[in-house]
């Protein structure tokens, strides 16, 4: 009984006692990588491939002088605005057809011609619809976030367990308490992949509309230090942008952690 | 197998209930498939009296699973009428508590949410709902694993909560399917005891199916016995065995053996191939 307790309320698993060389083990890797690239890269090659000290001088002159943070803003304002709207109507769209097989059956076709276009290949079109500010970007994050966040949510609820939804209407469940309390927990897991799978499109989607038209961001300070042949201020800024991606699926993911926490249970099965 | 509808002689009086909870009447039910239909059911009539505990046994595939549906307003009859408090059932059926043949358990609800679910769709508070909800945990012998998930628990203790979040809210019938057919012989004998146990407190309406002989013998008042599909029923029992029960011994309870070479003789007349 006492270690069962123990067990269901243990950490995450990647937290877990014996997963504790891990993160070490990551951060060796990282760091035998990073000396790699210190030592590997001539005088002659510097120009092209820079060197990670001078990548790290390059991100502490930026912050400390201040230039970056116009761009990480501009970033930061498309990407969250994007996600959010594209996230949201995902959200939505996936719960209507997900749960109606008569609207399912006629919008598959468009949604599947749909989704076969590759999405980024359209951010010239945003930005003559848009303009070079930033509704152009925001209009490809919404639709790169959209189709991923619609998808696995249209497919998370076409794995519900019907009979779960059927039990809990049988115990007097409205549909509102059927949605808050079945099928929303019972997709959850399946929607938080979209989500979290999202976040690197989104941003993506944001830097690539930069890089076609834009004078801010940090797609255009990329852009500018590659034609600058400016390599450490180009590093730094993928840096910057890798970082954004990393806060962005932290924050989900302690979302997830909070809303699934459940399924860190042990799983062991207790005889009677 | 040629017989229809041979009602038994002690299952006369059952027929002719003025009202009981349930009631099926000729009931017809075909599946439409595209290359044939399915006939699931077909002239099945048979009552479920208030209180008492009846047993549907019949072979796998026979239309057990679609009368329980039926009553819950799942599936609707294609022909005939199921009569639930005299009215047909025309809508999903609120007041039935439906124990499935998986347990069913919210896997992200520990055993005491699970169990207090239906009380908080009711908009009970937290308090009382967990007051209830331990003592039904209590009752089904699950004190200590409240705050465990389904996954963590065997296949009869999910069984158990999966009970007790049906008790829990007092339906007037509950519908089993099958509850006890994936657990080993011992476990079932202690859910055996223990719902009869409850029931012998709350006289509950239950609806059993089963396709185990013994069990349908341990637990019911009254017997339907179905034939194959098309499901049909072959014949009813009251069974003749004094209650309180002892499940654990339940071949030593007068009259045991005779009704159980009755059903036997009955059953074995509708198999393919004749045993000695
Ligand atoms: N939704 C359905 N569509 C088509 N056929 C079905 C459906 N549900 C059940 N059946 C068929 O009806 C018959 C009775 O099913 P069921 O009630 O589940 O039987 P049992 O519970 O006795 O095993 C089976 O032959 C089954 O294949
Ligand atoms: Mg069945």
């Amino acid at each position: 009984m006492s270690t069962l307790k123990q067990k269901s309320q243990s950490l995450p698993r990647s937290r877990r006692r014996g997963d504790l060389w891990l993160v070490p083990l990551q951060v060796g890797i990282l760091v035998v990588l990073l000396v790699a690239w210190q030592l590997s890269v001539s005088a002659k090659n510097l120009m092209f491939f820079s060197r990670p000290t001078l990548v790290a001088e390059k991100l502490y002159e930026l912050f400390v002088g201040g230039e970056i943070y116009r761009h990480v803003v501009v970033t930061m304002t498309e990407v969250l605005i994007g996600y959010a709207l594209g996230a949201a109507l995902g959200l939505g769209l996936g719960f209507v057809l997900g749960r109606s097989r008569l609207l399912s059956k006629i919008f598959q076709p468009f949604i599947i011609g749909l989704y076969s276009i590759p999405k980024i290949a359209l951010a010239p079109l945003f930005i003559v619809w848009f303009g070079l500010g930033m509704e152009s970007k925001i209009a490809v994050v919404v639709l790169a976030t959209f189709f991923l966040v619609f998808f696995n949510t249209y497919s998370g609820l076409l794995n519900v367990n019907e009979e779960l939804v059927q039990l809990a209407r049988l115990m007097k469940a409205t549909w509102a308490q059927t949605i808050w309390r079945v099928i929303l927990p019972a997709s959850a897991g399946q929607i938080f992949i979209g989500l979290k799978t999202a976040v690197p499109y989104a941003v993506i989607g944001a830097v690539i509309g930069e890089y076609i038209g834009s004078d801010e961001g940090l797609g255009h300070f990329v852009l500018y230090s590659s034609q600058t042949f400016d390599a450490p201020a180009l590093f730094a800024g993928i840096v910057v942008l890798v970082f954004l991606v990393f806060t962005l699926n932290f924050v989900l993911s302690v979302i997830e952690t909070r809303v699934l926490g459940w399924r860190n249970a042990s799983g062991a099965t207790l005889q009677l | 197998m040629l017989e229809r509808l041979v009602p038994d002689v002690e299952a006369g009086s059952r027929a002719t209930d003025p009202q009981p909870l349930v009631r099926f009447a000729d009931v017809r039910l075909v599946f439409e498939a595209a290359a044939a239909d399915v006939v699931a059911l077909d002239g099945v009539t048979f009552d479920v009296p208030l209180g008492q505990i009846t047993t549907v046994i019949g072979p796998s595939g026979c239309g057990k699973t679609t009368l329980l549906r039926l009553v819950a307003g799942l599936t609707r009859a294609s022909a005939g009428r199921v009569l639930y408090k005299g009215e047909a059932v025309a809508a999903l059926n609120t007041e039935v508590g439906y124990i499935t043949q998986d347990s069913n358990l919210f896997p992200w609800l520990t055993t005491v949410e699970n169990v207090e679910f239906p009380l908080a769709l009711r908009g009970i508070s937290k308090p009382e709902r967990r007051e209830r909800a331990m003592e039904w945990l209590q009752l089904v012998g699950l004190s200590g694993f409240e705050s465990n998930y389904p996954n963590e628990l065997s296949g009869g203790m999910q069984k158990r909560v999966s009970i007790a979040r049906t008790l829990i809210y007092e339906p007037d019938v509950v519908l089993m399917d099958e509850p006890f057919g994936a657990l080993d012989a011992q476990t079932r004998m202690m859910l055996h005891h223990e719902l009869l146990q409850i029931w012998s407190r709350q006289h509950n309406t239950i609806l059993f199916i089963t396709h185990d002989l013994v069990e349908a013998i341990t637990l019911s008042d009254h017997i339907v016995v179905m034939t194959k599909r098309p499901g049909r029923i072959s014949a009813q029992y009251q069974v003749p065995l004094q209650r309180p029960r002892n499940v654990f011994q339940i071949f030593l309870e007068p009259h045991f053996d005779e009704f159980y070479a009755k059903l036997w003789n009955h059953f074995k007349s509708e198999l393919p191939v004749q045993p000695d």
